[in-house]
């Protein structure tokens, strides 16, 4: 088992958001949490990069409760797309290099053919690689930093409303592609009626 | 004082209130400074004159932290102790080494030494406090992105860092760049009407500048560093500043 959660609650300022979930991640798996706004889907992507911590119930990383030692270790293994991201002081190669400055990637560094086959898998023109971050549309911007998350080469990919700002051709290819990749477990939050059929667990935070 | 007083109202930029106050305190400020100065001159007591440096330590630090809309409990130990850091160096070097004080708390030095550099660290604590605390406040989202996709937390908060760096130092770094052809100095000026000589002030003029500079430096680096470290838990998450 990748990840186990246990009789989960989560809260804030006093209030509960979530009480008593478990569910488990297999390996491979390609998960999503849906439910309306405010209904916990962020927080728990949080949970597991460890930005937010259960009130009650327990976390297990590969059989292992989750603490700093081993969320390190897990935080190695994914990529994040979280649902907003604004660095727009950036230009988009500039942002796309960023993560391949930190340490524990630099060993990843991509080619810039590798970034632009990404382009063209994505439908996104060459071009825009050299525009700024603050320039380019919202679902240009959604797809450029899923393309960071894939160069990462994790083998979990945690992505909050993924598709959200993408048009249904755009979407289909990006889904298209995710999903063929047998490897790769991904972990999602989303509203995407085409997203959650492509994935093979749904954890329903409203009805449950 | 009216001209800018009334571009602040036209503009509405709410800050009439605080000039004005501020104009206010700066006389009343400085017409007490002559007094105590006065006195302070007059009897050149070590203890008077580190009594009166820890008075202004702690002026400097409120000033800070209510300046930059910080929380009082989680600010005031990291910008108290990166001051008395800055100024033990700064004056160290400057009284101790350079000038060869034979009393290195003389108050004809120290007293006024000190609240140069006591007065340009908290200025530019400030915009560097602002800078880096409110951008990572706003751009929470990007920060969580650096940690969780493989930044350390140093590594994470360097763009915040360069930002308050740049924004607290680009006016100064400026300023000495055309100093001597376009800025005439406080300092030069000061002693220049005093009396002094051209050539001696220059001297002074310089190594006040380079002063500043250093101890703005270390005061911005220890306080966001040191803040940093009761900040952010062992997970790297940070709550409200």
């Amino acid at each position: 088992m990748l990840l186990s959660f246990n009789n989960i609650g989560i809260g804030f300022n006093g209030k509960s958001l979530i009480s008593g979930l478990s569910f488990d991640i297999e390996k491979e798996d390609k998960l999503v949490f849906k439910g309306k706004s405010g209904s916990g889907k962020t927080s728990i992507l949080n949970m597991i990069t460890g930005f937010v911590r259960a009130a009650y119930g327990s976390v297990l990383f590969d059989g292992n409760p989750l603490i700093k030692s081993n969320l390190n270790d897990l935080r190695k293994k994914l990529a994040y797309l979280p649902q907003q991201l604004s660095f727009n002081s950036y230009g988009v190669k500039q942002f796309l290099e960023m993560p391949f400055g930190f340490a524990n990637n630099k060993h990843l560094t991509p080619s810039k053919k590798k970034i632009l086959e990404y382009f063209s898998l994505f439908d996104l023109d060459h071009d825009l690689l050299n525009s700024k971050m603050q320039e380019i549309s919202g679902g240009e911007k959604q797809r450029v930093a899923l393309i960071s998350c894939l160069l990462l080469q994790r083998e979990i990919l945690l992505l909050d409303e993924p598709v959200s700002a993408l048009d249904k051709n755009s979407k289909m290819k990006v889904i298209e592609h995710l999903f063929e990749m047998d490897n790769l477990t991904i972990i999602s939050a989303s509203h995407d009626p085409d997203w959650v059929a492509a994935c093979n667990k749904i954890v329903d935070l409203e009805n449950r | 004082m009216v001209l800018p007083i009334g571009a602040l109202w036209f503009y509405r930029t709410g800050l009439v209130k605080d000039t004005l106050i501020a104009t206010l305190r700066m006389t009343v400020q400085l017409l007490l400074m002559g007094l105590y100065l006065t006195v302070l001159f007059d009897f050149n007591s070590t203890w008077m004159n580190l009594l009166w440096l820890i008075v202004m330590i702690g002026v400097s630090t409120g000033t800070t932290i209510k300046r930059s809309e910080l929380s009082w409990r989680k600010f005031a130990v990291p910008v108290t102790i990166a001051t008395v850091i800055s100024i033990v160096i700064v004056d160290g070097v400057f009284l101790g080494i350079t000038l060869k004080l034979e009393n290195f708390f003389d108050a004809r030095y120290f007293i006024t030494i000190t609240g140069m550099i006591l007065g340009n660290s908290m200025k530019h604590n400030i915009i560097a406090l602002n800078a880096f605390y409110t951008t990572l406040s706003d751009q929470k989202a990007d920060y969580k992105y650096c940690i969780a996709n493989g930044a350390s937390r140093v590594e994470a908060l360097q763009p915040y860092m360069k930002s308050a760096i740049k924004q607290a130092f680009n006016p100064q770094i400026a300023t000495m760049a055309v100093m001597g052809l376009i800025a005439m100095p406080g300092t030069l000026t000061g002693q220049i009407l005093g009396g002094a000589s051209p050539d001696g002030a220059i001297k002074y003029q310089i190594l006040l500048m380079l002063a500043i500079f250093v101890a703005c430096m270390i005061t911005i680096v220890i306080t966001i560093n040191l803040a940093n470290h009761f900040l952010f838990d062992e997970w790297d998450n940070f709550e409200k500043f």
